[in-house]
């Protein structure tokens, strides 16, 4: 991970970024606003398309077989590129595991200062392509552009099964909740940005962002899935909420929620993130948060860069589930479960 | 007062700066100001502010500049939102002796005054006590009678908590409340009518 000339060719795009990673997502209030202008498309085919808020589109090809699309890039939120290329291709891919797809193909994505060294730019690429080859897909192509702060990511093609998709808002009551990955990693890049975090932080979330939702994904396709999403900047908590939607209430329990020790205790002194408090905006009247603690708050609301995937799943087959994923993915935990709807669509209890 | 220049900066590094100086303030407290330029990072220091128990306010300036000041220290958070609706006539005491001349009969004249003061009615609102001043509040002072006579009758008696610091008579506090410099503004700021001495 360290690359001793990268690091320096990317330390002055870092100070430039305004915000980092998934950090940099426009809030899902404005989103909405700018989207509900948009005209409703209408095609038989289209089985999952932006209107749904879901994390990737879905478009069927067969009887037996659909695509999946998808695109992401976003700023650096590290220092050393061949990272950021892997963590902004682990994110990429992200949403066609969330899917229940299988990636086929890929595009990379790149916006580059003309002043900057290229060899950076080949490191970027060169992490992407890394994750491209884990991940058994095939990069063919991509587009670039110069401008003023460096940015990557790739659009990804994928395929499914149209009867196997997995929606992010179609859970039942009586489901319970699985996620992959320790929340965190906002709070942690923040610190860093504030060179007040710790080595085994900045390593803990780098480890985490680099890792392939694919190993849990590929678990679950074992297990009967009812929804499944993965947490981007939008935070925890919003992502239960929309995979709870209008028919059912998340019921999360802050005491099993997997988190990184060094993002609680900088939460604890109020390291506060940007996007962690348009999250709680966009959360405001949503939540019922009962007794929980400020810094499990501000961990279930921190933006996620790359972050985990959660399931709903039958609760018959929860533990099973979850001991499945362990062997992949050893902090995944039980984190909640699914009720008829209530007043709220989260409750933390 | 602390001010800090935090516009153009987004959070969490307004957040941290603000920390730093809150805790740079130490044990006695103070005033931190924080200029930003996103509403979001107000949020922030106002989520901070209000998790470690500390009062917030903000003021929205020209160009988008939005100032938040966090008040650090004890006794004066309360009085503050008090006198903001009824200071009425408040003496600010900046000295042990009233006037120019002897010291001796200065010393005298103003014990003098601070009896006079009890027979006013209505009462003073606010006593405030700073730099020499803070002498008489303290409990070796020979107006400590008159003082707490006053302060049973309603009047609140505040003196600056960087003075009593200064002279070392932190511990001997004999009446009323220490304040900040922040508190002694506000209730300034109020006042119908001051009496300065």
């Amino acid at each position: 991970m360290k690359t001793g000339k990268g690091i320096l060719f990317l330390k002055s795009f870092l100070s430039s970024c305004t915000t980092g990673g998934c950090g940099a997502k426009i809030g899902p209030g404005e989103l909405s606003k700018v989207l509900s202008a948009l005209p409703a498309f209408h095609n038989p085919n289209l089985l999952v398309g932006f209107d749904a808020s879901d994390d990737a589109a879905v478009y069927q090809m067969s009887e037996d077989t659909a695509i999946v699309s998808t695109v992401d890039f976003f700023t650096p939120m590290v220092e050393d590129p061949r990272t950021f290329g892997r963590i902004a291709a682990a994110n990429a891919l992200s949403d066609v595991y969330a899917m229940g797809g299988s990636p086929l193909f890929a595009l990379n994505l790149v916006c580059y200062p003309e002043r900057e060294e290229l060899q950076a730019l080949g490191e970027i690429l060169a992490g992407g392509a890394e994750k491209l080859l884990e991940a058994g897909a095939v990069l063919c192509g991509g587009h670039s552009i110069y401008d003023r702060e460096p940015k990557y990511g790739l659009a990804v093609t994928g395929y499914l099964n149209p009867q196997k998709i997995w929606k992010n808002n179609t859970p039942q009551p009586g489901d319970q909740l699985i996620l992959t990955k320790p929340v965190g990693v906002g709070i942690i890049m923040a610190a860093l940005r504030g060179e007040m975090a710790e080595p085994e932080a900045i390593e803990a979330a780098l480890t985490s962002m680099q890792r392939l939702n694919k190993y849990a994904a590929e678990k679950m396709h074992h297990f009967p899935v009812h929804a499944c999403t993965d947490i981007t900047g939008f935070g925890l908590l919003a992502h239960a909420r929309e995979m709870a939607g209008k028919e059912t209430s998340v019921v999360l329990y802050p005491s099993q929620l997997p988190y990184m020790p060094q993002a609680y205790t900088y939460a604890e002194g109020y390291l506060l993130t940007a996007a962690g408090q348009r999250n709680r905006n966009f959360m405001e009247g949503a939540v019922d948060f009962g007794e929980t603690s400020f810094p499990l708050q501000e961990l279930m609301l921190d933006p996620q860069t790359s972050g985990g995937l959660l399931f709903s799943v039958p609760k018959a087959y929860g533990e099973e589930a979850l001991s499945a994923i362990q062997e992949a993915e050893p902090q995944a935990r039980i984190i909640g479960e699914v009720l008829p709807r209530f007043d709220l669509p989260i409750i933390l209890r | 007062m602390t001010t800090i220049d935090a516009l153009g900066q987004v959070c969490p590094i307004p957040v941290i700066r603000t920390k730093k100086a809150i805790e740079g303030l130490g044990e006695e407290g103070g005033v931190v100001a924080v200029l930003v330029d996103n509403d979001i990072a107000r949020q922030n220091l106002q989520k901070m502010a209000s998790g470690m128990g500390l009062q917030s306010e903000y003021t929205q300036k020209e160009n988008g500049v939005i100032e938040v000041t966090i008040v650090v220290g004890e006794g004066c958070v309360l009085e503050n939102d008090q006198t903001a609706e009824d200071s009425g006539l408040v003496i600010a005491i900046g000295r042990d002796t009233m006037g120019e001349g002897s010291e001796e009969l200065g010393r005298i004249l103003l014990k003098s005054f601070i009896f006079s003061l009890r027979e006013l009615t209505p009462p003073p609102t606010h006593l405030l006590f700073f730099n020499s001043g803070a002498q008489l509040t303290s409990s070796d002072s020979n107006s400590l009678e008159d003082l707490k006579a006053m302060a049973d009758q309603g009047t609140s008696i505040q003196t600056c908590g960087t003075c009593t610091n200064y002279y070392g008579i932190s511990d001997k506090l004999g009446v009323g409340e220490i304040a900040n410099m922040y508190g002694i503004v506000t209730i300034m700021a109020g006042a119908k009518r001051l009496i300065n001495i």
